[in-house]
């Protein structure tokens, strides 16, 4: 009944006019910035942030979580149609979503996108409601011995679900842990890797190796490939699936749906992983996993749900614990700020307007991003059809404006060339960069939280049995890499990835 | 002879120009560098100044955001930027005091290379521990503290961060040596402290504010003379039986040396100006901090707070021997 009371409060504050408005605002802002690569969504929410200075502060958060999650579906449409994932997430759908795409159904791609991140979005906002308090204590149980032990876990998934041989994304993650490494060390303030340089005192950004390796180098692999030009001209196909399609698509969207919502409560941008768990998953319920990689729907209605489950869920810590899991939901925390809100746990009590506002709005934009966007595809596609001469020194240009506006330093633009010629290098040698990512991303968090849990053990490697999580997750890990080992199933998964 | 007349005839061109310049500052946006990320306090504070002053100057302050290296790549930009007034730069007591002590290879001294605009906002720091940790008041912790030694888990922010360096200012008053666990951000430290699984850390009013009020963690230690309105429960290390742990951060903003006289003037008296406005008053209480008193205001004011902060810190440092040496 109170459930009843807090979400009908919600939407008579989310469907008054002008939240109405702003949300529509935020989602459009938002898709249009995360269509195009190289602007994501932490560049565009700091710098509207200084509009939402004028707008009460439950508007101005139902226009950023707009942003927000209209970025994480623009990043999709752009990962399908042209493979430039915008960011980590949106990695595993460009595997299959840009196969489909090539085989002309890019319309059907696309549609189960949205489908099921609307499904996802829907249990996501309901989840939220029902389990913001019960599951803040499920996150608190994790203790840095057992962030790092589910670290390990998801870059041995990472390794189990890489294309190609397990050396080679074994490589390519330990790469990117290495790239991690970079820049400052946690404990002592030495420098590590900058080989005296200053420029890289802080480690390597996120954006400038994403932007590099996947973005540009993904140019440049185009370029040197004239027929691959015609992918982006090709056929979008009928929007909306096909029933059987469909069929084929439900349980996917649903085991990631709840994959997600998992993975996205988990502070420590837990999120981040969740396309990758779904899109083994489904590869290994899979009937027939050899689909996987030549545009099978299961590989984009899975992570696509999973990932907008994970992004939504991950406003559960922040609204609960005022923890942010990632850097968007840091920029949320400074619009709070601002407006006089700290965020934790009194918000829902001292806030309720706001609390349950947000979270309505959260189902409506979700709502707003199917309506608009299923018909509005064309636009965007009639958007990334624009010719190469054209589109690739726009994108480019984006780019750069979006490298630049991430650290307002021009170092990070000639990064980002040297790593685009990096990625160039890695796709003519048959390495998957996107292990890399991965690595890379959560080389920084496993460094982080080993040195945490050593801290606190003072030393004593035990911890990771003492913490039932981590002697679990550590195991599953170890299982994971003795599965690939065995010749019998490394025979079965190379076949499987045989394109 | 005809050589030097033409020099004085451009000197005196210069002259005059740079008069005109001054009388009509400023005549396009000023971009205010704020060395550190978007959303957190230093850039809040930053952008409601910048509206503030932006309204007294007649143009508008753009914030630019230019992270990294604790704040000491912005500061340098800030340094190195034309002292035209079309610049100017946020700092605080990590940026432009505790740095000397804590980066031997700060690219700029904050004693020497900036002319001061004015400390805009202070927030003292003060100590919190989980709320199952068996001390309730400072005395109790600070027994407890030196009973089980090591056994006391304590996380910072990061190295040379303000919550390491109150950290160690606080045992050494105390005269005990944690186990420290290093974070990146409060974001990261405060969910080990509400997991248990560290005891506690010590850190700016502004950002425990919400958690102590909340109940999720305890708090006491306030390193000032008095208790804060903000946190009116909260006992002070006076109250606590350790005087010497006193840790005020300020916030505050400069330029680059050297700018023309008048501009500097204009600035200054902006920045202070500002500070009368109640709005910026309700802000800056909003995020956790106070506005300095008259007497604390003004840019030369800030110049002797630097000083006197670099000397502070170097001090905590040199006891502590650790953080240079691994600086």
């Amino acid at each position: 009944m109170e459930l009843f009371d807090h979400i009908l409060l919600g939407f008579s504050v989310a469907l008054g006019l002008k939240n109405l408005g702003l949300c529509l605002l935020g989602c459009l802002i938002g898709t249009l910035i995360g269509v195009l690569p190289g602007v994501g969504p932490v560049a565009t929410i700091s710098m509207l942030l200084p509009i939402t200075f004028g707008i009460d502060p439950v508007g101005a958060l139902i226009m950023l979580a707009g942003i927000y999650y209209g970025a994480q579906y623009g990043g999709s449409t752009t990962a399908i149609l042209v493979n430039i994932p915008g960011e980590a997430t949106s990695v595993v759908t460009a595997l299959d979503g840009f196969q489909m795409a090539r085989q002309g159904r890019a319309g059907a791609a696309l549609g189960i996108a949205a489908i099921g991140s609307f499904i996802a979005g829907t249990f996501a906002t309901v989840l939220i409601a029902l389990l913001a308090v019960p599951m803040a204590r499920l996150a608190l149980l994790f203790k840095p011995a057992d962030y790092f032990a589910l670290m390990v876990l998801g870059l041995m998934l990472a390794v189990v679900l890489a294309r190609g041989s397990v050396p080679k994304a074994l490589a390519m993650i330990l790469a990117g842990v290495l790239l991690s490494t970079v820049g400052r060390d946690l404990e002592t303030g030495e420098e590590r890797l900058t080989f005296g340089w200053g420029e890289i005192d802080d480690g390597i950004d996120f954006a400038v190796i994403a932007m590099g390796v996947f973005g540009f180098a993904e140019i440049l692999r185009n370029l040197a490939t004239p027929e691959a030009r015609d992918v982006v001209r090709g056929q979008i196909g009928r929007l909306l699936p096909s029933w059987a399609e469909f069929r084929q698509s439900l349980m996917p969207i649903l085991r990631g749906t709840g994959l997600g919502s998992f993975l996205g409560i988990l502070p420590g941008n837990g999120a981040v992983l969740a396309p990758f768990a779904s899109y083994s998953v489904e590869k290994k319920l899979a009937d027939d996993p050899a689909r996987f990689g030549q545009g099978a729907i299961e590989g984009v209605a899975g992570p696509e749900s999973a990932n907008n489950a994970g992004a939504q869920t991950a406003f559960i810590p922040l609204l609960t614990l005022g923890i942010p899991p990632n850097a968007v939901m840091a920029l949320m925390v400074g619009a709070m700020t601002i407006h006089n809100l700290v965020p934790g746990p009194e918000i829902m009590t001292k806030q309720p307007r706001l609390f349950w506002g947000m979270i309505a709005s959260m189902w409506i934009g979700n709502l707003m991003l199917v309506v608009i966007n299923l018909p509005m595809i064309g636009l965007w596609v009639r958007l990334l059809k624009v010719p190469y001469r054209l589109l690739f020194p726009t994108i480019v240009l984006f780019c750069c404006i979006g490298i630049y506006s991430v650290n307002n330093n021009p170092v990070d633009v000639y990064l980002t060339a040297a790593f685009a010629l990096l990625g160039y290098v890695l796709i003519l040698l048959e390495f998957e960069p996107a292990p890399m990512l991965l690595g890379f991303v959560l080389g920084r968090l496993l460094e982080e939280k080993l040195r945490q849990a050593l801290a606190i053990s003072q030393g004593s490697l035990w911890t990771f049995w003492d913490h039932r999580i981590a002697a679990v997750m550590l195991a599953l890990a170890a299982l994971a890499i003795v599965v690939v080992a065995l010749p019998r199933i490394r025979r079965g998964r190379e076949q499987a990835f045989v394109e | 002879m005809r050589i030097d007349r033409l020099m004085a005839a451009l000197l005196g061109l210069v002259l005059l120009a740079g008069t005109a310049r001054a009388q009509n500052y400023p005549e396009r946006p000023i971009t205010l560098i704020v060395p550190f990320a978007a959303g957190g306090a230093s850039d809040v504070s930053s952008r409601i100044m910048a509206e503030s002053m932006g309204k007294i100057l007649g143009q508008s302050i753009v914030v630019e955001n230019v992270a990294g290296a604790g704040g000491a790549t912005g500061s340098l930009r800030g340094k190195n930027a034309t002292p035209d007034g079309y610049t100017i730069g946020f700092g605080h007591m990590g940026t432009h005091a505790a740095s000397v002590a804590t980066n031997p290879k700060l690219p700029y001294d904050p004693r020497k290379d900036f002319d001061y605009l004015g400390v805009h906002l202070t927030t003292p720091n003060m100590i919190i521990v989980r709320k199952d940790f068996p001390a309730a008041t400072l005395q109790e912790f600070v027994a407890w503290a030196k009973a089980n030694g090591k056994k006391l888990k304590m996380g910072h922010n990061g190295v040379g961060s303000l919550s390491h360096l109150t950290c160690l200012l606080f045992f050494q008053q105390a005269g005990v040596e944690p186990t420290y666990v290093v974070y990146r951000g409060f974001g990261q430290t405060i969910n080990d402290i509400l997991s248990g699984a560290i005891d506690g850390t010590c850190d700016l009013v502004a950002s425990v504010r919400g958690h102590v009020m909340g109940g999720s963690v305890r708090g006491f230690g306030l390193a000032a003379a008095q208790r804060t309105p903000l946190l009116p429960d909260v006992p002070t290390s006076i109250e606590g039986g350790l005087p010497g742990f006193q840790a005020e951060s300020w916030l505050g903003l400069y330029a680059p040396k050297g700018l023309p006289a008048p501009i500097l003037a204009k600035l200054r008296e902006a920045a202070v100006k500002a500070l009368d406005d109640p709005m910026v008053q309700q802000k800056f209480q909003d995020i956790g901090g106070s506005v300095p008193p008259p007497a604390d205001r003004g840019g030369q004011r800030m110049l002797e707070i630097v000083n006197r902060d670099v000397e502070r810190w170097m001090e905590v440092a040199r006891k502590a021997g650790g953080v240079e040496e691994g600086k």
